[in-house]
């Protein structure tokens, strides 16, 4: 698939973080981590891309290896501009402070992501004073005047420092401070999660106003599926570091293939319904320390049987748009 | 507003259909405030609720709702700053009144509490095993350590942990966050309480194992006619379970009824709007905004004279500012629900 | 700030600090103006004089005077008030002349027995801690010996201060066998007593060594000897705030390392540098003390604190002959005290989850 066919900003081919579980000069070399285990999901022009994963499915490290705040094992990760394509990891200097400035990072926790010991007027600008072409202070602070008003503060918050804000005000200034450098790509980890309830949907809000006002392409992470499935366009499921199933949101909602997409969905507290009949306790949680063979979700599959084991399920397309990695669907 | 008052209790009309000698918990009237150097914060400011035998009561609410705070209460398990005041009574005993060794014997064999991070709640250099003859003594402290071997793999085995000899020779960093919760609730279950209070048991956990924990749960409470608290700020989780819902804000409770009710024909114009702030099952952003709520939850430093919500309330008028809506009775025939609000049930 | 002030005032031991740490140090910077003499003035016939500072005589009545002292017995330096013979004592008296700050020269000081401008005539000195044994006002001493005690402190930390900054902030921020090596560094120092370690770097300098070298010798060596801990410190906190989200979105903007390090990192922790700046200082002075002392510090006829002390009070004889001899290491307590309560005060205000509660 060439990249102006599927118009794709960021494409993920067989990306793997293997990574060692003990540190330090005595550690044993034998203990690894597969984080992640050959996922492949292309970010395409304006569309939100939802990656939905419990703990260990490695939906996080996804998203920090996109922008390299750790080299990958193996696989790749390309980053398309304007007919250009490179290989992030493989790219020189000036590539890559040009992915930084165009596909940006926003955290999860509002308290730790701001200095607490700068205003915002700094916090958005001090790391523009270090690029090459740096303009002036009176550029940026008219910037961050935009920013501000972009996502529906006030320009004299400017002076104010992040312990003055609630949680929800201090997303918007992460958010701010993404959309500074003009970018394209927004990889939204967890963006809501430590907010109160009734603050969540303002963010949401917000994050799809800024998609339409400035053409964003968003990688939307959030264990929360309800919100997931109304923020995406198209969902990715993750367990154990691969990918289970990827299709349009609805139909991934209405009729999940893969027998963890299942479960997952059917775990999720709708209003109306009352508790599901008990089930056994999940066999073998995904141990990530053990050598990938055979299937993941092995321990834990209703419709386990020997190949899964042994045999990796590779992703396969069962419907237009639709992947599914089992053995037994499609 | 801080005035204790030895064993008063505000007169209140007794519930229809659970009598008053049937009542595991009744609380009546809390307040807790917590002195600090800008002055107290009110973390809970006049709230009632009673669970019956068998019963689950879901206490809903965001950070600063008090509803952890008022919870701890009802166990007597705040510390000696906090300024409880109301009407506190654990299977008849006035839990304030109670001397410091008769409040730990009910803890435990009436009433156990189980919090959210699994992890944080175990001492990590004792085993499984030890942890259980720990709490098992504390009830019968002659229990030999085969017995309390045997009575810890038969609760195990009660909350689906399979290989349940195995595992009590294990320690707490060996297990995931699920398996920690389920042994919690395990230990919580062992002397037998009557109530169960699981504060934010889920909120750390995935969603595949919440559904299990909450499945649990329901289980326990059938089988040994548990009465359980469940709180939690996830509407619809404590829907799953609850047989009322208490929903509280800033401190106050602004709705209390059956859980049916409350969910789906809301009186308080804050269980609406906390109903519709989140994306509902199938909608999508290209169709329809979300509604949600201005404004942010009040410091529990600072409180407003006057409704709570007020200030991000769309109904809100003059009035709601003046003075806290009373707690007024529903007057419909399936009943027992309350409210605060001059405009219940108005659809925005 | 306002933290900082409010909790002072509810501690009035740290408000005690506050203030004689004020007094002393702003008594170090005039003291050519307030003190009565020079620190080797030496007067012939008042050697190991008690301080004779009065306040009544029924000759001249409520004033502060001086009584004329004779001596008794010259060996165990007995003296005896003469009958009548009292001198007033005069604010802004005029007394030797003495340069401020090595610059101005000035006659007059704060108090003094006016007419006695020259050491050699007649009139009765004032000796408000009394004198060594050649006749030296301690008190002028202590004053001027506060030069070299109070500021020893405040230079010797700076420089351990800097020196841990560097090491401890390159070590904590970019690990691995950087981080390694300095450590173990540091380790090494710190398993050396420190003591022994100041004596051995003292004593394979030479011993003919004028006060200033020696001066800027002694800062080098506790200096050298005190980066370690507050090192170790420093990368252990380097490596906690670096965990941060904000120093990851830092680098995402393509920050260099160096500016994340002094812009983002060193600004968190600079109340508790603060707070070790305070704390060491003690530790500075009392070091200072410990080499002069043992004879390898500050010698005569420069003074300091410690050299007063092993000049004067080695020995409990001469302590309880003449227990004003103790003078100096009495204005060490103080000092240090006063710097721990202070500092504690600092760390407390400084902590973000310390509240004064009333319960304490």
């Amino acid at each position: 698939m060439s990249a102006q066919a599927t118009d794709a900003v960021i494409r993920v081919s067989e990306l793997t973080k293997v990574y060692k579980l003990e540190a330090g000069l005595f550690a044993s070399a034998s203990r690894w981590v597969w984080a992640l285990n050959g996922v492949s999901i292309d970010i395409r022009k304006g569309e939100t891309y939802g990656l939905v994963g419990e703990s260990g499915s490695g939906k996080t490290t996804l998203a920090k290896a996109l922008v390299q705040l750790f080299p990958h094992t193996s696989g790749s990760i390309e980053y398309f501009q304007d007919g250009e394509k490179w290989e992030i990891s493989k790219a020189n200097l000036r590539q890559l402070r040009k992915f930084r400035s165009e596909v940006k990072y926003v955290f999860q926790d509002p308290s730790s992501a701001l200095d607490p010991r700068m205003d915002v007027l700094r916090i958005l600008t001090v790391g523009m004073r270090y690029a090459e072409s740096s303009p002036g202070s009176a550029a940026l602070a008219d910037r961050a005047r935009e920013v501000m008003e972009a996502v529906g503060l006030r320009s004299d918050d400017l002076q104010r420092r992040p312990s003055e804000f609630s949680g929800g005000q201090r997303q918007r200034i992460s958010l701010a401070r993404a959309l500074f450098s003009h970018p394209r790509a927004l990889i939204c980890d967890e963006v809501v999660s430590a907010l109160d309830v009734s603050i969540q949907g303002q963010i949401l809000n917000l994050l799809v106003d800024l998609k339409r006002q400035f053409d964003l392409s968003i990688l939307f992470i959030a264990h929360d599926l309800t919100v997931v499935s109304y923020m995406a366009d198209r969902i990715g499921v993750l367990y154990g570091g691969s990918l289970m199933e990827e299709a349009v949101a609805s139909e991934i909602g209405q009729s999940p293939l893969h027998p963890y997409s299942q479960l997952l969905y059917s775990a999720i507290p709708r209003l109306g319904t009352r508790a599901p009949h008990r089930r056994q306790a999940a066999g073998s949680p995904f141990n990530p320390t053990q050598p990938p063979l055979g299937c993941p979700f092995v321990g834990r599959c209703l419709l386990e049987q020997d190949i899964c084991r042994t045999a990796k399920p590779l992703l396969k397309e069962v419907a237009p748009g639709h992947r599914v990695a089992c053995h037994f669907v499609g | 507003m801080a005035d204790i008052t030895e064993g008063a209790s505000t007169p209140v009309a007794p519930e229809a259909s659970v009598t008053s000698a049937q009542m595991i918990l009744k609380v009546q009237g809390l307040t807790v405030n917590f002195p600090s150097g800008n002055g107290a914060i009110q973390a809970v400011r006049g709230v009632d609720f009673a669970v019956g035998r068998g019963e689950c009561l879901g206490i809903v609410g965001e950070s600063g709702s008090g509803k952890s705070v008022s919870a701890l209460a009802a166990l007597g398990l705040l510390g000696r700053d906090a300024q409880v005041s109301g009407n506190i009574m654990l299977k008849g005993n006035d839990v304030r009144r109670l001397a410091p060794e008769q409040l730990r014997s009910l803890r435990g064999t009436v009433a156990s509490m189980i919090f959210q991070e699994p992890s944080r709640s175990f001492d990590p250099i004792y085993s499984i095993g030890k942890t259980f003859q720990e709490t098992l003594r504390v009830k019968s402290p002659s229990l030999s350590p085969t017995e309390c071997r045997d009575t810890a793999v038969r609760l195990l085995t009660e909350v689906h942990i399979p290989r349940a000899e195995e595992r009590l020779r294990g320690f707490p960093h060996q297990f995931s966050g699920g398996m920690l919760q389920r042994i919690m609730i395990a230990l919580a279950l062992a002397n037998d309480p009557e109530l169960l209070i699981a504060d934010e048991p889920t909120t750390a956990l995935d969603v595949t194992i919440q559904a299990e924990i909450v499945g649990l749960l329901e289980e326990l409470r059938k089988r040994r006619r548990l009465s359980l608290v469940f709180i939690s700020h996830n509407l619809a989780l404590v829907g799953q379970i609850a047989d009322r819902i208490i929903v509280m804000y800033a401190g106050l409770a602004l709705e209390e009824g059956p859980a049916g009710i409350v969910l789906s024909q809301p009186r308080s114009p804050y269980t609406r709007a906390l109903l519709d702030a989140l994306p509902s099952w199938g909608s999508h952003y290209r169709v329809e905004k979300l509604r949600s709520i201005v404004g942010s939850v009040p410091d529990p430093t600072r409180r407003e004279p006057g409704c709570p919500f007020a200030p991000r309330c769309l109904l809100a008028v003059e009035g709601c500012r003046a003075a806290v809506p009373p707690l007024s009775e529903n007057e419909e025939p399936d009943g027992q629900g309350k409210y605060r609000c001059i405009f219940p049930g108005v659809k925005t | 700030m306002k933290r900082f002030w409010s909790a002072l005032r509810r501690r009035p031991i740290a408000l005690a600090s506050l203030v004689i740490l004020a007094i002393l140090y702003v008594s170090m910077i005039f003291c050519e103006f307030l003190a009565p003499y020079g620190p080797n003035d030496q007067f012939a016939n008042h050697s190991d004089q008690p301080p004779s500072l009065l306040l009544y005589s029924r000759t001249l009545g409520f004033r502060p005077q001086v009584q004329t002292l004779v001596l008794l017995n010259d060996y165990t330096r007995e003296y005896a008030g003469l009958e009548g013979h009292y001198t007033p004592v005069d604010l802004f008296a005029i007394g030797p002349e003495v340069k401020l700050w090595n610059l101005v020269p000035i006659r007059h000081h704060l108090f003094g027995t006016t007419r006695y401008s020259n050491p050699q005539a007649g009139e009765e000195p004032v000796f408000l801690f009394g004198t060594d044994n050649l006749g030296r006002d301690i008190f002028s001493r202590v004053l001027y010996g506060s030069r070299i005690s109070l500021t020893i402190g405040f230079v010797g930390t700076t420089i351990s201060l800097l020196i841990a900054l560097f090491l401890g902030g390159l070590a904590g921020y970019f690990g691995g066998p950087w981080d390694w090596i300095m450590m173990r560094l540091a380790e090494f120092i710190i398993l050396i007593p420190g003591l022994y370690l100041i004596l051995f770097l003292r004593s394979i300098l030479s011993n003919n060594l004028n006060s200033g070298q020696s001066y800027a010798i002694i800062t080098i060596i506790l200096s050298v000897v005190g980066w370690p801990g507050t090192a170790r410190m420093i990368r252990g906190m380097v490596h906690a705030i670096k965990r941060n989200d904000f120093v990851a979105n830092a680098e995402l903007e393509s920050m260099p390392p160096r500016a994340i390090l002094f812009q983002h990192i060193i600004p968190q922790m600079s109340s508790i540098l603060i707070i070790s700046v305070t704390l060491g200082i003690p530790g500075f002075i009392l070091g200072e003390t410990a080499l002069s002392y043992l004879g390898l510090g500050i010698v005569d006829p420069a003074v300091s604190w410690g050299s007063m002390i092993s000049r004067d009070a080695t020995t409990i004889t001469n302590l309880v002959q003449f227990p004003w001899l103790f003078t100096p290491g009495v204005f060490l307590i103080i000092i240090a005290l006063a710097f721990n309560f202070l500092g504690e005060l600092l760390r407390d205000v400084a902590d973000p989850n310390w509240r004064e509660t009333r319960r304490g």
